[in-house]
């Protein structure tokens, strides 16, 4: 099964306007000064497999956390909330990503999303880089990369 | 009459917007009780008495599918309306929810007068037949 012709920006963008709030611009290409501290995986099983892997500032995941609790990203709270929300970010951007791209008919599982302080982006277990994404959500970039490979 | 809620899911961010809009939500709402998974909600279930159950599909130890599954097969949570909130909204999934007789279904990321919606069409028929129908789903 192939990737259908999509783009992955705007797929994504349209997710995290409905859920967060967030004014999203898909940038051109990878900008200067990116310098994210924190990776976020969520890996997908059904008719194809893959993972999603988000890539972002500490700070980011504090104003996510603002914007889907309304609340201030100051708050005292809202550190708490940080990568939950980036886990749950992972989460409704690849379930409904999965069923866009690939197949509205059927049921795929994810796993649960899992925040890291940054690494790398391996590469031994790539077999297909699909697409990067670069996008600026309020004054904040993110990267997202979408990884398929054959079905298990 | 007070509505008593309890809302299942892993994410303690996402537990916190359905718990805000169901404030927005529900003029009658009683006491809104929360679990990370299925079998937190069934040990909340059997201890208190709740009028609605709000679940996610995917989490970890027991997903929504298993916990309808369970409330179904115990008499005292079988009329219990469940409401399934996921980002799994393939047809397949749909159909499966659909067989264990959910009464709703809302895709995230969802906005809060969709759950109103959904919410206020639910208790509406609850409050005049308190004996929810299985399969009687409001897609």
């Amino acid at each position: 099964m192939t990737t259908k012709s999509f783009n992955l920006g705007t797929a994504i963008s349209e997710v995290i306007e409905n859920l967060a709030m967030m004014v999203v611009q898909e940038l051109d290409e990878n900008p200067d000064g990116f310098n994210p501290q924190l990776m976020g995986t969520i890996e997908f099983t059904g008719p194809v497999n893959g993972k999603l892997v988000v890539r972002c500032s500490d700070s980011f995941s504090s104003v996510l956390a603002g914007n889907l609790l309304g609340i201030d990203p100051a708050d005292q709270h809202i550190q708490a909330n940080a990568w939950d929300a980036l886990e749950e970010l992972l989460n409704v951007v690849c379930g409904n990503l999965v069923n866009v791209l690939f197949d509205r008919n059927k049921t795929f599982r994810l796993s649960s999303p899992r925040i890291d302080l940054i690494q790398p982006l391996g590469t031994n277990d790539i077999d297909e880089l699909d697409q990067i994404v670069y996008l600026r959500l309020d004054d904040e970039i993110v990267e997202f990369s979408l990884v398929t490979k054959n079905p298990g | 009459m007070s509505i008593n809620v309890l809302i299942v899911d892993d994410s303690m961010t996402i537990r916190a917007m359905i718990k805000k809009a169901l404030s927005l939500s529900i003029p009658e709402l009683g006491e809104v009780h929360e679990a990370e998974n299925g079998i937190m909600a069934l040990a909340r279930l059997t201890q208190t008495s709740m009028d609605l159950v709000l679940t996610d599909i995917n989490m970890p130890r027991m997903d929504g599918v298993q916990l309808i599954a369970k409330m179904k097969q115990i008499p005292k949570l079988a009329g219990i309306p469940v409401v399934v909130i996921s980002t799994d909204g393939s047809t397949e999934r749909i159909r499966d929810l659909e067989t264990l007789g959910i009464r709703g279904y809302l895709h995230k990321p969802f906005r809060p007068e969709q759950l109103k919606e959904v919410l206020s069409h639910i208790l509406e028929i609850s409050h005049d037949d308190q004996v929810v129908q299985s399969g009687n789903c409001d897609f």
